[in-house]
Parts: C-alpha cells; sequence; structure tokens
C-alpha cells in the first residue's frame, strides 16, 4: 500500500538521509530542507509583506495583480456587452439606453429623475475616478484620496470657502426643485453602481493607489460647481494693478491694467462694421509706490493666476450666424470652450430622452445630472467664460491679530464664523488642522499681518444645476434667456440659437453692485457695512444681443461691451481680442456660412496677434536696412519672418521665430516691471503692447539695462535678433527642419493623475498662442468639447472632444477621439427619437434598467 | 504514466481550488489553500509545496487568460507597462509568478509545520520512486 502510494503520489521534495539513496526532485525540491524553509519564509514574508503594505509608487502586489478583483479586472470592465441586463431598485420605471458606437448613451426614460438616475449609474461606470477626484478638489478634500502631495491645493479650496460655499447653496435649495430631485437621483444611480461594483468593478486608479471609492452624496454636485468656479472665476486684478503700482505708480499702472482693453471688439456688437482702437499713451514709469507694492504682496497667490490670461493658457470661443448669412438658411451655432486638457476629458457625452418633456444632447459634466453645453431639437446653446470681476477683498479691523474671534462692523465687534478644517491621508491620519474664520462676507485669510476677508458670487447661495437642467427643456432661444436670468457663477457669455433663426448672446452671471465708484479692482476697509456690495446688476444690464444687424454673434473672452455703450464697471484687465478679432474677420469674409466652414474656423491658423505686430517688425529691420546700418542678424531675421504666412500650421517653418520675438520685446518692453529679483510682477496685454507700439518714442522703448536711449524701433530689431540666435540655438538652422511647428509646440493631455503612461503627449494640433484654438506653453489646456449646430427642420450637429467617452484605459472609448480632434475634424452626433432609431450599424450595445421588482 | 496523471490530476484539483478560491476571496486565498491542502492531506496522499505553487500559478494564469480572451488585457498591459517603464509582458508574466511563489512558500512553510517531511527519512533503493 505505501509503495502504491509512493507510486502515485511520489512527494515532491526529499531529503538526503544517512544510507539513503538520493531522491531526484524537481526544482527547489532539490534544496536542504532549512535552507528551503527558510527560502519559503522569506518568499511568503515578502510577497505577504508587500501584499498588504504599500511600498513606494507600486501598489500593493497581491490586491493589484489579482487576477479576478485585481488591476486586471480593469479589461474585464471595458468589455462591451452587446445587451445587458442592470437593477436599479429606485426606478419608478424600466429605462433603455442603446450605446452608439462613439459610446455615447442614448437615456430613454420616463421621467427626468429616472433619466438621471441612469445617468448617474453610467458616469459611475465609465468615470467614477473622475467624479471622486473632482469633487474632492472642489471640497478640498483631496489628500483624502490621493495623500499629502494634495495638501496646497486644499487648503486654497477651503481658504477661498468652496467647502462653506457648497454647504450654503445646499442649505439654501428648493428641495421640491427638479434641480434637487436630479441631484437626488443621480446620486442613487452612482450608489447603485458603486453597491454592485465589488472590487472588480473599480477604475484602475482606485487599484494604483490601493482606495476604495467613497459613496456620492448630491453635494458632491455642487462641489463640482464650486471647482468649476475656481477654475474660471477666481482672480481679482486688484493685485496685478497693485503690483504694478508698486512699482511704477497709480497713472501708468492704470494703462497697464486698465479698467478697458485698448482695443474693443465686444460680444454686445457696436454699431461699427469692425474693431475700435481705443489707443492713448501710455504715461511714462512714475514713482515707485511702497504702499501698493505691500498690499500687493498681501494679497492671496493664487488671485495671480491667470487662467485666460493672454498667454492663452485657456481660451473659449463660441459664434452663432443667423440664417440670412448661412448657405442653406438654418442658423448655425459653434460652441468651442476651452480649459485644461485631461484624460479623461472634462466632459461626458449624453443623450437624455422623455418623451414630451426632455430630448437633450451635449456634453456634461462628470458628477452632475443633465447637460451643460448642447442642443435639442429646438435650439442649441454654448458658454464661454466672460471674466467678470466678482471676488473683492475687504481689509478687516479684528480684536486679535493672531488669533481673532471677532471683526469690527460700523463700530461694534461682531464673533467670526469659525470652522476647523482638518485635512486627513487615506488612512484617516490628520495631516494639517486650519480654523477658518468667517465674517459676513465670507472667509478670511491672514497675510502679511493683515486680515482679509473674500467675497466672492462663486459661493452665494445658487443652483447653477437646476438652470441646466430646465435650460436644455426650453423650446426657444427666448426661454432659455429667461431661464438662464437667475445664473450665479461663473460669469458666462451663454449663445444660443434656435430653429425659429433666432440668435442671442448674453454675459450672464451675478455682477455685484459696489459703493463709491463701483470698482472692483481695490481693496475695501472692511470695518463698514458701507464699503459691502449693495446688491447684483438687474439682467437688463448685462451685456446682450439678440439677432444684431450683422447677423452674427462672437465670443471669445473678449470684453463684453464696449464702454462707450455701457461704461459700468464688469471687471478690468480684460484680455487681449485677437480670438475674437479673428472669428469676426472671418465672419464678416463668408456671406454663405456652412457647418463645415464653421468647423475649419474652429482650428484656423490664422493669428490677428501676429497680423497686429509682425508689419513694425518688418518695418523697423527694413528702416535699419534703409538707414545703412546693417546687423547681418537683422537682415536675415527680417528676411525670414517676412516669409512667414503669419499662420501656425502644423508644419510651418516660420511661427517660431515670431513667437519667441514676441517673448523677447515682451521681456525688454517691460522690464520696468521687474522686481529685484528679475521676474516681471505683470505682463500687460498684447493689446496694450500694441497700443504701445504707435507711440515710437515713449520712454517704455528704453531698456535701462543699457546706457544707450532705445527706440520702438531698437528693441524690435534687437528682438528679432535675438529670437534667430535663440532658434538657431534650441532648433538648428532654419532650413534643417527643426523650426517645424509642429515639432516645437504640441498639445499634451494629460491623465488626471499626470501618469504620462496614460496620458496623450505630443500632439500635433493646429494653432499658436493666439490662434482661434490657442496653444501655447506646455499644451495642457485647449478645445474641450467643439461642436457644431445646424438649426434646420431636424437639428443636426457635428462634435468631438479630446478624449473618449471611458476613463478606463483599456477601453476603446478612451482616447478614440483624439485623432479627430488633433485634425480639427468633427462627427456627426446621433439623435435618435426612440431607441429603435438608432441603426444597428450604429448600435454597439443595449442596456435594460428595470427595478429589479423593488417596487 | 499512472503516476503522472495522478500529478496531473492532483495538480488539476488544486487548480480548480485555487481559482476558485481567488473568485471568492481573492489573493488572500492563495496561502489560505496552500495552507488548507497541506493540512487536510496526509503526507503521501496531497501534493508537494512546488505542484502546488504550480497549481497556484496555473489557476491564476488561467483567469489572466480568461480574461484575456474576453476584455482588453492586451491593451491594459500595454497601458500599464508604459505607466511602470517595463516591457509589457512583465505585469502579465508577474501575475501567475506571484501565485507561484506565494503557494509554494505557504505550502513549504506548512508542510514544516505539520510535519510532513521528516529530515533524514530514508527511501530504500527498489521502491516505487525509482521503479
Amino acid at each position: 500500500m505505501s509503495r502504491l502510494r509512493l507510486t502515485h503520489f511520489p512527494p515532491l521534495t526529499r531529503p538526503r538521509g544517512p544510507g539513503s539513496l538520493q531522491a531526484p526532485t524537481p526544482g527547489l525540491g532539490l534544496l536542504r530542507p532549512t535552507i528551503r524553509v527558510t527560502l519559503a519564509a522569506l518568499t511568503v514574508i515578502v510577497l505577504g509583506g508587500l501584499s498588504v503594505v504599500r511600498t513606494g509608487r507600486f501598489p500593493r502586489f497581491g490586491p493589484f495583480l489579482d487576477p479576478v478583483g485585481g488591476i486586471w479586472s480593469v479589461a474585464g470592465q471595458a468589455r462591451v456587452r452587446a445587451d445587458q441586463q442592470v437593477t436599479l431598485p429606485s426606478l419608478t420605471a424600466a429605462v433603455e439606453v442603446v450605446v452608439d458606437r462613439r459610446g455615447v448613451p442614448h437615456v430613454f426614460a420616463s421621467s427626468e429623475e429616472d433619466a438621471y438616475r441612469v445617468m448617474g449609474y453610467l458616469q459611475a461606470r465609465d468615470r467614477l475616478f473622475q467624479l471622486e477626484l473632482m469633487s474632492r478638489a472642489g471640497s478640498g478634500t483631496l489628500t483624502e484620496l490621493v495623500g499629502a502631495g494634495a495638501l496646497s491645493g486644499d487648503r486654497t479650496a477651503r481658504e477661498f470657502g468652496l467647502p462653506w460655499g457648497a454647504d450654503r447653496k445646499l442649505a439654501a435649495i428648493d428641495t421640491t426643485s427638479l434641480g434637487y430631485r436630479a441631484l437626488v437621483a443621480f446620486t442613487e444611480g452612482v450608489n447603485t453602481y458603486l453597491d454592485g461594483a465589488g472590487t472588480t468593478g473599480i477604475p484602475l486608479e482606485y487599484h494604483l493607489l490601493g482606495r476604495t471609492p467613497s459613496r456620492w452624496a448630491p453635494i458632491n454636485s455642487l462641489h463640482l460647481f464650486g471647482r468649476m468656479g475656481m477654475t474660471l472665476a477666481l482672480g481679482d486684478p486688484a493685485r496685478a494693478r497693485l503690483a504694478v503700482q508698486g512699482l511704477v505708480g497709480a497713472e501708468a499702472a492704470a494703462a497697464l491694467v486698465p479698467l478697458d482693453n485698448p482695443i474693443q471688439e465686444p460680444i454686445q456688437p457696436s454699431d461699427r462694421r469692425g474693431p475700435r482702437h481705443a489707443f492713448h499713451t501710455i504715461p511714462p514709469p512714475g514713482q515707485r509706490d511702497s504702499v501698493s507694492a505691500m498690499l500687493a504682496e498681501m494679497l492671496p497667490t493664487a488671485l495671480a493666476a491667470k487662467p485666460m490670461g493672454d498667454g492663452g493658457a485657456i481660451g473659449s470661443n463660441n459664434w452663432a450666424v443667423a440664417p440670412a448669412r448661412t448657405r442653406d438658411g438654418f442658423a448655425l451655432l459653434s460652441g468651442d470652450p476651452h480649459l485644461g486638457l485631461s484624460l479623461p476629458s472634462i466632459w461626458y457625452e449624453i443623450h437624455l430622452v422623455v418623451p414630451g418633456r426632455l430630448d437633450v444632447a451635449g456634453v456634461s459634466l462628470p458628477g452632475a445630472p443633465g447637460v451643460v453645453i448642447g442642443f435639442n431639437r429646438d435650439l442649441a446653446w454654448t458658454f464661454t467664460n466672460t471674466g467678470g470681476d466678482v471676488l473683492d477683498l475687504y481689509a478687516e479691523t479684528v480684536d486679535d491679530t493672531l488669533s481673532p474671534s471677532r471683526y469690527l462692523l460700523d463700530g461694534e465687534w461682531r464673533p467670526l464664523e469659525l470652522r476647523v478644517e482638518q485635512y486627513r491621508d487615506p488612512r484617516g491620519k490628520v495631516l494639517a488642522t486650519d480654523t477658518l474664520r468667517f465674517t459676513h462676507r465670507g472667509p478670511m485669510q491672514h497675510r502679511e499681518g493683515q486680515w482679509l476677508s473674500v467675497r466672492w458670487t462663486v459661493n452665494e447661495p445658487s443652483f447653477e444645476a437646476d438652470l441646466f437642467l430646465r435650460a436644455g427643456m426650453a423650446r426657444s432661444a427666448e426661454e432659455w434667456l429667461e431661464i438662464m436670468q437667475d445664473y450665479v457663477a461663473p460669469t458666462q457669455n451663454g449663445l444660443v440659437a434656435d430653429r425659429a433663426g433666432t440668435i442671442a448672446i448674453r454675459s450672464s452671471g451675478a455682477y455685484p453692485i459696489r459703493p463709491g465708484d463701483g470698482r472692483g479692482d481695490v481693496i475695501r476697509d472692511g470695518s463698514m457695512r458701507a464699503a459691502d456690495w449693495t446688491g447684483m446688476l438687474p439682467v437688463e444690464a448685462y451685456p446682450f444681443s439678440i439677432n444684431p444687424s450683422q447677423g452674427f454673434l462672437v465670443s471669445a473672452n473678449q470684453q463684453p461691451v464696449d464702454p462707450r455703450d455701457n461704461p459700468r464697471y464688469l471687471g478690468a484687465d480684460w484680455i487681449s481680442p485677437w480670438r475674437a478679432l479673428q472669428i469676426n474677420r472671418l465672419l464678416r469674409g463668408d456671406q454663405s456660412v456652412t457647418p463645415d466652414g464653421m468647423r475649419q474656423y474652429q482650428t484656423h491658423t490664422g493669428s490677428a496677434h501676429a497680423d497686429a505686430l509682425v508689419p513694425f517688425i518688418l518695418d523697423a529691420g527694413r528702416a535699419a536696412r534703409a538707414a545703412g546700418a546693417v546687423d547681418p542678424r537683422l537682415l536675415r531675421a527680417n528676411d525670414l519672418l517676412s516669409e512667414w504666412d503669419r499662420t501656425y500650421s502644423p508644419d510651418d517653418q516660420r511661427a517660431i521665430l515670431f513667437d519667441l520675438a514676441v517673448g523677447e520685446l515682451t521681456r525688454r518692453t517691460w522690464d520696468e516691471l521687474r522686481r529685484a529679483d528679475g521676474r516681471l510682477v505683470y505682463t500687460p496685454a498684447g493689446s496694450t503692447l500694441r497700443e504701445l507700439l504707435a507711440d515710437s518714442e515713449s520712454v517704455w522703448w528704453d531698456d535701462r539695462g543699457t546706457e544707450v536711449r532705445e527706440t520702438r524701433d531698437d528693441i524690435l530689431n534687437a528682438s528679432l535678433s535675438a529670437a534667430l540666435d535663440t532658434a538657431i540655438a534650441r532648433y538648428g538652422t532654419p532650413e534643417g527642419g527643426g523650426w517645424t511647428w509642429s515639432r516645437i509646440r504640441n498639445a499634451n493631455i494629460y491623465h488626471l493623475l499626470g501618469l504620462p503612461g496614460l496620458s496623450a503627449l505630443g500632439l500635433p494640433v493646429r494653432g499658436g498662442p493666439t490662434t482661434i484654438s490657442p496653444l501655447s506653453g506646455r499644451g495642457t489646456a485647449g478645445a474641450s468639447w467643439r461642436m457644431v449646430v445646424e438649426l434646420g427642420d431636424q437639428v443636426q450637429a457635428w462634435a468631438t472632444y479630446p478624449g473618449g467617452q471611458s476613463g478606463n484605459p483599456s477601453s476603446r472609448w478612451y482616447a478614440d477621439r483624439i485623432p479627430q480632434w488633433v485634425a480639427g475634424e468633427l462627427v456627426s452626433v446621433h439623435l435618435p427619437r426612440t431607441p429603435s432609431d438608432l441603426a444597428d450599424s450604429l448600435r454597439v450595445a443595449r442596456i435594460v434598467f428595470s427595478t429589479g421588482g423593488a417596487r | 504514466m499512472s503516476r503522472t496523471l495522478g500529478t496531473i490530476g492532483q495538480v488539476g484539483a488544486a487548480t480548480v481550488a485555487f481559482g476558485v478560491g481567488t473568485l471568492l476571496g481573492g489573493w488572500v486565498s492563495l496561502p489560505v489553500v496552500a495552507f488548507a491542502a497541506i493540512a487536510v492531506t496526509n503526507v503521501r496522499r496531497g501534493p508537494g509545496p512546488l505542484h502546488l505553487g504550480m497549481a497556484g500559478g496555473l489557476a491564476w494564469a488561467a483567469i489572466l487568460g480568461w480574461r484575456a480572451w474576453t476584455s482588453p488585457v492586451g491593451e491594459l498591459a500595454h497601458r500599464l507597462a508604459d505607466l511602470f517603464g517595463q516591457p509589457g509582458w512583465v505585469l502579465p508574466a508577474m501575475t501567475p509568478v506571484f501565485a507561484l511563489l506565494m503557494v509554494w512558500g505557504t505550502a513549504t512553510l506548512s508542510a514544516a509545520v505539520f510535519r510532513r517531511e521528516k529530515p533524514g527519512r530514508i527511501i530504500r533503493p527498489g521502491s516505487a520512486w525509482h521503479s
């Protein structure tokens, strides 16, 4: 028996013993028992340890490699099943979803709430990590997901009161409103997905971080809108003006950080048939103003960020054309919002249908119900950022400089509202604790010994999500405008066009009415209630236009209204209207606009900025040549620049020379604005530089670093020569191919966690720093959604965005749209009226959501 | 021949056990099943640590293979390779190797604990091992 057993079940390992034969055992069996056991112990300890404790950037081995619930389950989530049944207990009736070839779900429900429940489920399925990440960014709790590295960002969010503002908004919401019911329904959908996800349904990022998703709550959607407010409306022109004033005095500062842009091509069209150049002589640098310099240093550094700045980091466009100017006699609308680029994309495309009530398509923000930009069967709408000044700072008088509990208001001490804010890491360990103090205006910050309170419309009670939901149900442009008149923040240029041929635009949002001269680019004395806002501008006073005689409307973040038409303060330090100039120029020259023409305009490579500056640079070189005093470098640079057609196409060979020359010109011209450490405190807008170019003898042209007094042409020539040197040093000779624009400037779409392996980098796109589709710097911002809608008998739309519907890197829909986006192409958006309307060839999946008998 | 078939049968059974264990309990089931396999089988009938290790590796390889058959594991491996700066085959290969080593280690330790193998045990010439 024993032998039989040995015959059939030989031990794998056999020890050697005295007098025995050596048993030939395979592999590790050859090892001595002691060594083998020791090795085994080490193996278990090491692998077990690495599976329990995270080391470095690598996740915990065991949970990560587990082929069922680990990283490989992410591939399973990317599998597309042609037919699927899902139980969503909170539904009131079954909901059918068909998914088209672009990964877009078309949701057919019998009530709005059910549609938003399913929307929550689908967004969680496709973008769960993004939902949590973006919401946490708005609530200042990112450290709980990604660790201490996010502490600084979390502090900024809380210091500016975002979670406090979200609490206020939630408390003020009418719980019977459609918006609130949608938030709750959306939450149910997300959490139903979470309930069924287990470890096999969570996104890759959670596996990498070794975390599990958090439950969703209605307030998370409000955090998301707060985060958008931070992106689009956190800034105050006071900081720039004071910093400049500190170096060159008040008079020069007023010209360099102007209330009104020197080039007027406003959103609300004037009667002119072109831009207005309101150029003035820029006063020479005056005396330094140390008080202003100190005040500027006192202001939160976050306010210095200029996301919509001249550098072109972010710059949205929209335009609409009336039927009289289109080839087919239908209104056309182009939506082209620009934001920070990311994978997955900031947008999620969806089509929601509730027969007789709702039939809307477009893009939503992952984490919020409804469509933010899109169209229904009657109208289309889109937004650009207005950039209004909606944040004010107040110097407060407090009872204790270090730890105040009261602040002075009209001679009386009032208690401060205290909020103890704890920042925790993913394990719950407290990383930091701050006590935030709030006046009746908002959160206070302590800088350079001074307490400043912040009042910001982003924190005012409002309910944007509700407006977006209702706007998607509007039947005409007028109805849409009426719904959106309650919109608060961030200020947006809402453009709408309908099938009746109406086109309209309004710079919507709450604009504070301030006491005195009404300006917001100052720090006010917080000890007096008289310094407070006295109300909000009535909607009738917003920049607005409907069916203008010119037959089109354009917005590109430029100053919304010419101060000659409406001098009321809406903001200051407006960006240069280069994109607006270019779009207006294209539309003025096109009497027969087509949808494809609109598409081509979205990535037009022409630059109004180059058109404005290049003639001055070339003329300066020619003048030097004519004068006989010629530097061969300058001659060569001038010849090279004259070859440029002033476009930023990917294969262009000369744009880089202009790009570098502008950088040199800016650096040399505004040397008066450098601090002692050599850094510019502020870079005036390009349109201000254009204003200065009209004054060839201005003292601003003088380079203080030289003994001679330079003129405009001296600086222009020196800048161009230096640009040539730099270009050759960096990219080789002009003939060598190294100057190809697409080899120098690319779009870079980073994964939300900045992981290069999950990013799309080095994309050769059409455009330069000031083109309609701006590309500059690190190339991390750009067109986040491109859409053209024709409002004909049957609404037709074409669109794309840089990414794909899924946040799953192994999904076919993770980055499938990027090639279209790079090429400036759009694809037709399907708009089926019923599930069966979507042709079989276009449908890849059908999902039936049922109540599961719960009701 | 029959011995080989028996071994294959044992490894197969263990593979199923590890597969089911992973489906139900995740990676932690590897050491648990390995320990249990050693504990519940006696010295002469039970599979040895290396065979158990092979079974664990096979189970994970089979699950991964099934995933690759039904979903885009290749694309994911490619993305992860970029992410970790490793060749694309490394992570898929590491998956069964991890299981193999984890199971072998646990089984070897368990065997020592249960004294399955007594150092110095004599195998006589002519025993079935050599036949």
